[in-house]
């Protein structure tokens, strides 16, 4: 195996998604190069300094109020929204209601939209409820 | 292929609210730290949080095996989180046309470390798809179908996207000693 043929793999090696007889090839590669090593070490770096990155935390009533909150949402079946004020809150969501059908039309990822959302996301239907504020639009 | 929130699940969708909260309380930090990070503003991290298990909630009874619980549960943090991104571009734009409040891009308090601002930084150039690869791989440490299956791509593309981002990180680091 050649250097820029390990380099390309070694971010899947690092991970050990390689396939077995790969992984055991780009495995023999580093034991003889020294640059093909701190290519990895490199890598391992960036890796280590992203788990590095501090956590953030929820509250400690946060699974509380969800709870609640989803039992009461599925009580009244109301879902969430954002509500908008002001005197372009109907154009802005007529628009954004717009753009979504457009880009749902010209985009493969319309998964979660019919699986969540209870009107289909190409209707006008679905524009016209938009509109209204009635559901999320996701 | 033992997934152990299958259970949980089935729970839930029997209409059992502590199993519920058990779930919640069990995925809550993940997903927060995962659309933090990808969105880079807490306070919309923390409703989209929210959001998902809202969601789960809400699809816990149509939910088929097919996937894990975990990968399907990402599914919907990420899918909302693009439409989050998505919606801030077009209401950017449209500010632009109806100029009202300026957009307030939430600053980051407190004092941080050079190193961890940098890395944090460089993450959000990275597009984001290759963001949302990288987090969900190194700090999720979700294997290369999971993310496939969550991101909507081939595993390849995963492969791809990952060498990509690592390949990008480092290049946008290797400046920093010069600052
Ligand atoms: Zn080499």
């Amino acid at each position: 195996m050649r250097c820029v043929d390990v380099k390309e793999r070694l971010s899947a090696y690092v991970d050990r998604e390689l396939d077995a007889a790969l992984q055991r090839s780009v495995g023999e590669h580093l034991d003889g190069c020294v640059r093909c090593r701190e290519e990895l070490a490199a890598l391992r770096a960036i890796d280590a300094e992203i788990q590095a990155l501090p956590q953030v935390g929820m509250g400690p009533e946060f699974a509380e109020a969800v709870t609640v909150r989803a039992c009461k949402d599925f009580l009244a079946r109301d879902g969430s929204h954002v509500v908008r004020t002001g005197p372009f809150a109907r154009l802005e969501n007529l628009l954004e209601a717009l753009f979504e059908v457009l880009e749902a039309s010209g985009s493969v990822r319309t998964r979660t939209l019919d699986e969540f959302s209870d009107f289909p996301p190409l209707s006008m239907g679905y524009v016209y409820c938009r509109l209204l504020g009635l559901c999320t639009g996701d | 292929m033992g997934d152990p929130d299958i259970e949980l699940l089935r729970a839930i969708a029997g209409g059992d609210h502590l199993a519920f909260k058990g779930l919640v309380e069990r995925y809550q930090s993940r997903l927060l730290n995962f659309l933090f990070r990808y969105l880079r503003d807490r306070q919309a991290a923390e409703d989209l949080t929210q959001e998902v298990f809202l969601k789960v909630y809400q699809a816990a009874p149509r939910f088929e095996p097919r996937a894990r619980v975990r990968t399907w549960i990402f599914t919907i943090a990420y899918n909302l989180a693009v439409n989050e991104l998505r919606r801030r571009w077009r209401r950017r734009l449209f500010r632009l046309l109806v100029p009202e409040d300026p957009e307030i891009e939430a600053p980051e308090a407190g004092n941080r470390l050079e190193l961890e601002e940098t890395m944090a930084e460089s993450l959000r150039l990275l597009p984001h798809n290759q963001r949302a690869a990288l987090l969900l791989r190194v700090r999720d440490e979700l294997s290369y179908q999971e993310i496939a299956e969550i991101l909507g791509v081939s595993r390849a593309s995963v492969e791809s996207l990952l060498f990509r981002a690592r390949d990008r990180l480092r290049r946008l680091l290797r400046n920093r000693g010069a600052r």
